[in-house]
């Protein structure tokens, strides 16, 4: 489901004395199927650009769109409850939120307000988990008693229970431990490659981007200061540095080999092959 | 160098679990020991345990006083604890009454308060800062002043508790250097609890936490060899650690080192 934004404008409490403008015009197309990196520091409307996806807010001004969907204040409740349907948002630690006793009461609990009917609902129940990688021995676990990881994985599947064309993931391994990280890596990029999803990932980790996204797209202050390839958006060091946004540290080594010593090693996302390259040329 | 810290055969339980169990730790005066674990391996608990905030019978034992629940105030004097998020904790609408703040409160002389504002503000590179509202200061800077507010005590420890966890690469660098210079000066003992390993760079000794014990402990560097042990204790290994530590075991250099352009000048010389 590809995602479109049109000179699209956003303030927070418009017309009062916080007024605070948000996004200045920013247009760009998130393509569908694709791991697409959303990068900023801290305040720069990553959150908002998120929000708008998902229908929780509208824009001041300009178009949103998410594949058939127009993102706009006189959109009615039903058109915004089945768009809700095919984008879903993982917020940051969402594991927080969880407020039943069993995994099973934890990923249906929003399904039951939809009346389906049962034998769906296991249906669901049981593909979702089979996406995140659990197996029904969970279901009847106390979800705070798990781990990192499995929490994490638990928060996943009570979205992809609703089977989202678009899967939103804010800061998705901030907290979690190497091994869990590993498991979420892997998970976020099965969900593109068999199960098709558009992803997009709110993230300070570029060394993880750097790894899994096709796509970046670099905000700042409001504005979108670049979007393309991975490869070409950390390309440009300099222009990211300038937006505090620092680069995955191979490639950063990668330029150093390069700029300090006129050394050419590829440009490799594992270190296994950037050893064997630097073997090479030493 | 004597000890400052210690816990001896150190257990606690929340309820029905197990946090730890009989737990040995020794920090000596001066040291900066970084100490690293998974998720609920118990290290904000280690460091209420050592303020008192949690207490049990087991012993503890702080600048050669043993913890007891009457003796807490002269124990925390010792101490100055650095939390992640320290917007909640200020208080006052300038940086320089911030730093103030504790100080009033016990009654310390002005003219001694103004004079320990001054190193401190020059030590941590703030002096600009002093009239401005702290909690309209970048995520570096309030950690800053967060950190001057408890040197200006002068504790003899500082516990860091994932104190820079919210921060860039680039403040957390800066403000660990700058903690590293001022250790050094005055002879501070730094036990820092995080669960990002690449600040075990600013510490000489690295502690790793795991299964309600103490899983490693001992310098930084031969700490990080034990690499398989790491990973399986869900521990990532930093990108730096990780590439040297390869480099040198395929012979294309023969330490490790830790600085990028360092790496890049011992391969290309």
């Amino acid at each position: 489901m590809e995602i479109k934004f049109e000179q699209v404008n956003y303030t927070y409490n418009l017309r009062t004395p916080l007024a605070k403008k948000v996004l200045n015009d920013i247009s760009l197309i998130i393509p569908a199927n694709k791991i697409n990196g959303i990068v900023g520091p801290v305040g720069s409307g990553k959150t908002t650009m998120m929000e708008l996806i998902n229908g929780l807010i509208f824009p001041t001004r300009g178009i949103v769109t998410v594949g058939n969907y127009t993102i706009k204040k006189a959109i009615k409740g039903k058109q915004l409850n089945k768009l809700r349907f095919d984008v879903g948002i993982v917020f940051q630690f969402p594991e927080e939120q969880f407020f039943n006793i069993t995994v099973k009461e934890e990923i249906i609990f929003a399904l039951q307000h939809y009346q389906y009917h049962l034998k769906e609902i296991d249906d669901r129940i049981n593909k979702a988990l089979q996406m995140v990688g659990l197996n029904e021995t969970f279901l009847d676990r106390n979800p705070f008693n798990l781990s990192g990881g499995e929490k994490r994985k638990v928060a996943i599947a009570s979205i992809l229970v609703f089977n989202p064309k678009v899967i939103i993931l804010d800061e998705p391994t901030v907290g979690l431990d190497y091994n869990s990280k590993k498991k979420l890596i892997q998970l976020i990029k099965k969900l593109r490659k068999n199960y098709h999803k558009t992803i997009i990932i709110c993230t300070h980790d570029v060394d993880m981007l750097y790894q899994i996204a096709d796509n970046i797209i670099v905000i700042n202050k409001g504005n979108i200061i670049i979007d393309g390839p991975k490869e070409e958006v950390f390309s440009k060091e300099e222009l990211l540095k300038a937006n505090g946004v620092g680069l995955p540290k191979i490639l950063t080594f990668v330029n150093k080999a390069r700029n300090n010593k006129g050394i050419n090693l590829v440009n490799c996302t594992d270190i296994k092959d950037l050893i064997k390259d630097v073997y090479r040329n030493v | 160098m004597s000890e400052i810290i210690q816990t001896k055969n150190l257990s606690f339980r929340y309820d029905t679990e197990l946090i730890f169990y009989r737990l040995n730790l020794s920090v000596k005066t001066g040291e900066w020991v970084t100490v690293i674990g998974p998720n609920g391996s118990g290290k904000t608990t280690l460091l209420k345990l050592l303020t008192g905030l949690l207490y049990n019978d087991s012993e503890i034992v702080i600048d050669g006083i043993r913890l007891k629940k009457n003796n807490l105030k002269t124990i925390r004097k010792k101490i100055g604890v650095i939390f992640d998020n320290v917007d909640n904790q200020f208080v006052t609408e300038t940086v320089k009454s911030e730093i103030a703040f504790t100080m009033e409160n016990l009654q310390y002389k002005r003219k001694e308060i103004n004079h320990r504002i001054e190193k401190i503000a020059r030590q941590l590179k703030i002096e600009h800062l002093l009239d401005q509202d702290p909690h309209h200061l970048s995520g570096g800077e309030k950690q800053k002043v967060a950190l001057a507010s408890i040197l200006a005590l002068k504790p003899k420890i500082i516990l860091l508790d994932e104190s820079f966890s919210m921060l860039d690469v680039n403040e957390r660098k800066e403000i660990l250097d700058i903690l590293k210079q001022i250790q050094k000066e005055e002879d501070l003992t730094i036990l820092n609890i995080t669960h990002n390993l690449e600040e075990a760079y600013w510490g000489e000794r690295l502690i790793v936490l795991y299964n309600r014990s103490i899983l490693i402990d001992g310098p930084t560097l031969d700490v990080f060899a034990h690499d398989k042990l790491l990973n399986r204790a869900g521990l990532e290994i930093p990108f730096m650690v990780d590439l040297s530590m390869k480099l040198k075991l395929y012979g294309l250099i023969d330490r490790i080192i830790l600085d990028m352009d360092e790496l890049v000048d011992a391969l290309w010389k």
